[in-house]
């Protein structure tokens, strides 16, 4: 079972006699700057940023599950979704895409972002409902640098690792906590 | 100054103009031509001068149709009106471009004719003296004239040519007595003498030139005088070892009593020891008699007792402890050699640090020595071909599999993959169940 490599050939279009930039099998694209971009998010407030980096998403996915009809998302392993969502992402000017398994937790590893940090997890969001049907909400876990972690879970999970990382857990131990239940704030030996 | 005279001056100076004029240079004014005009009259009162036409060049803004238009004129003094003295008694008549019209047409060759200047009056003796400064304008104009002088060279076809320095001028007291000497001056400058036209063409016959004869220096070339060679033996004094300024050397002694060896020392007959052959030579067993190499001298060598025949001694066999090697027999005259007994190495084990000493250590050592047979080499290399030549045997493949090895001893490569595959695509994970997994993860 192979799964469909990501073609970059023809995704991008710039239609210099119209002044149209387009992506293919999409509508048209702004190239704006993205600190401008940025600031605009800022200024829009978390939902409405949340609500155009889940429309950007969804258009990824889309385009991801129309790619790998012939093959069947059920199918996929894990190293071609990360294909052509990293492709996806590297295109928009998002960042670098990576995937890692914590256990059972699920994490998105963006590098290089140059928009919000809310902005690309709503943008993932978007992009894996859109692909995999799946109703998904990414917590930002930690952010080092250029890199970021996003765990990729339900809403009311993600509330919960929200929570705690208010309350300045770390995000090791978040992941901890949500494979023994909740349980593994308490200390060793009392459980 | 007789008439004629003065008529000849004339026409020096206007041989000047003229050949200025050929040079396409303005033509310098008269002498007199700078001093007003001479008609003047003692009004008791001074006139201003006026305006009379000149052979300077005219003024190029009075005749410029546009005359408004920025124009630079060149940078020149402006005319000095000068007061008129006026003279009483007498009109003078000056030689000047206004009196005297010379038409550089009616020059020709056969030089200048001036028409009619006698009859006119002409007197250029009695002309007026004019104003001091105008004599010194003259001056000036004179000396700018002859400073101006022409140098040409010669074209070198036109013969043998003479070139004239600047004309002598005396300047006397007033302007009339200007005197312009036109005499070439005695320092004349010839060009060398060039072939004539008729020595152009000609052959010119040299001198036959014989290969055969040598050619002779007319004078002895210089060369540095040879150093007188030594025609003797050099020798080479020693500081320190003779006493200085003593020669032959034979006949002094140095400081310590006994003469040194010198090169003159040598005697004829020189006991030379030859040198040693090096080539390796095989270690004789019985006694060898040593010949002398033939590489010294006949006649002049005479060998003491020490160099006399060699008697070489054989070499005793040495039995060999650690190497158990038998020793083979010498043809010519064997050697005893005494079978060599390997002793059993005696392992001591230490006690600090415990040493497991394994049985087959001493027994390696102590087994007897082997012997190689030709004919075992002979079967271990026709083994050792016919092993290259045969397929390896098929050996077991081991297969780890969630850490448990599998040995599949006859299984092919293919087989291996296959399985590999079935096995890896029945453990694989797609991405939504990992994904479902972390949905499910913190779930209550």
């Amino acid at each position: 079972m192979a799964d469909a490599p990501f073609d970059p050939s023809g995704a991008v279009t710039f239609d210099l006699s119209v002044g149209r930039v387009s992506l293919a099998h999409a509508s048209a694209r702004v190239l704006a700057p993205a600190d401008g971009l940025t600031q605009l998010c800022e200024a829009a407030g978390e939902d409405a940023t949340r609500t155009f980096g889940r429309a950007i998403g969804t258009s990824m996915g889309e385009r991801v599950a129309q790619r790998v009809t012939e093959s069947g998302i059920e199918s996929m392993t894990i190293e071609g979704y990360l294909e052509q969502v990293r492709g996806e992402f590297a295109i928009a000017g998002l960042g670098v895409v990576s995937i890692e398994r914590w256990g059972s937790a699920l994490l998105f590893v963006v590098e290089h972002a140059s928009v919000p940090l809310h902005l690309v997890a709503a943008v993932l969001d978007g992009a894996l409902e859109a692909s995999t049907g799946r109703k998904t909400m990414c917590a930002k876990l930690m952010e080092s640098g250029e890199r970021s972690r996003f765990l990729v879970t339900g809403q009311a999970t993600a509330e919960r690792v929200s929570a705690w990382l208010g309350e300045g857990v770390s995000w090791g131990e978040v992941i901890v906590k949500l494979h023994v239940g909740g349980d593994a704030t308490k200390p060793r030996g009392e459980a | 100054m007789n008439r004629e005279q003065k008529i000849r001056r004339l026409q020096g100076l206007l041989d000047r103009v003229q050949t200025r004029a050929k040079e396409g240079r303005p033509a310098p004014r008269p002498v007199a031509a700078a001093s007003p005009p001479a008609a003047t009259y003692d009004l008791g009162f001074e006139i201003a001068p006026v305006a009379m036409p000149t052979s300077e060049p005219f003024d190029a803004e009075e005749t410029r149709p546009f005359s408004k238009m920025p124009v630079v004129p060149p940078v020149k003094k402006p005319p000095v009106a000068e007061p008129i003295k006026a003279y009483d008694d007498h009109v003078e008549i000056s030689v000047g471009t206004s009196e005297v019209e010379i038409d550089f047409d009616d020059v020709g060759e056969g030089g200048l004719e001036i028409l009619g200047a006698a009859d006119e009056g002409l007197f250029l003796d009695e002309e007026p003296p004019s104003s001091p400064r105008a004599s010194a304008r003259a001056m000036e104009d004179l000396e700018l004239d002859i400073d101006e002088a022409p140098r040409v060279t010669p074209p070198p076809e036109s013969g043998s040519q003479q070139v004239s320095g600047k004309p002598e001028v005396r300047l006397g007291s007033q302007p009339s007595q200007l005197e312009v000497d036109d005499t070439p001056p005695r320092g004349r400058l010839t060009t060398p003498e060039r072939p004539s036209i008729e020595m152009l063409g000609q052959t010119v016959e040299l001198p036959d030139i014989k290969l055969d004869e040598k050619l002779e220096l007319d004078q002895k070339p210089i060369v540095a005088p040879l150093r007188d060679r030594p025609t003797g033996e050099m020798e080479a004094v020693i500081p320190g070892s003779m006493a200085p300024g003593v020669y032959p050397p034979h006949d002094r002694e140095p400081f310590g009593g006994e003469p040194l060896t010198k090169d003159w020392d040598i005697p004829g007959e020189v006991v030379v020891k030859p040198p040693e052959p090096k080539t390796a030579t095989p270690i004789p067993t019985g006694e060898v008699e040593v010949e002398q190499p033939s590489t010294m001298k006949p006649g002049a060598l005479e060998l003491d007792e020490a160099f006399g025949p060699i008697e070489a001694k054989p070499v005793e066999a040495k039995p060999v402890e650690a190497e158990p090697v038998e020793a083979k027999p010498v043809e010519a005259k064997p050697v005893e050699a005494k079978p060599v007994e390997a002793e059993p190495v005696e392992v001591k084990p230490v006690e600090a640090k415990p040493v497991e000493v394994e049985e087959a250590e001493p027994e390696a050592i102590t087994k007897k020595p082997t012997e190689l047979n030709l004919q075992e080499l002979a079967a271990m290399d026709h083994a050792a071909a016919h092993r290259i030549e045969t397929p390896p045997p098929p050996q077991p493949i081991h297969i780890e599999i969630a850490g448990k090895v599998i040995t599949a001893p006859e299984m092919s490569q293919q087989d291996v993959a296959a399985f590999v595959g079935a096995v890896e695509s029945t453990t694989s994970v797609t991405f939504l169940d990992v994904l479902d997994a972390s949905l499910a993860l913190g779930k209550d």
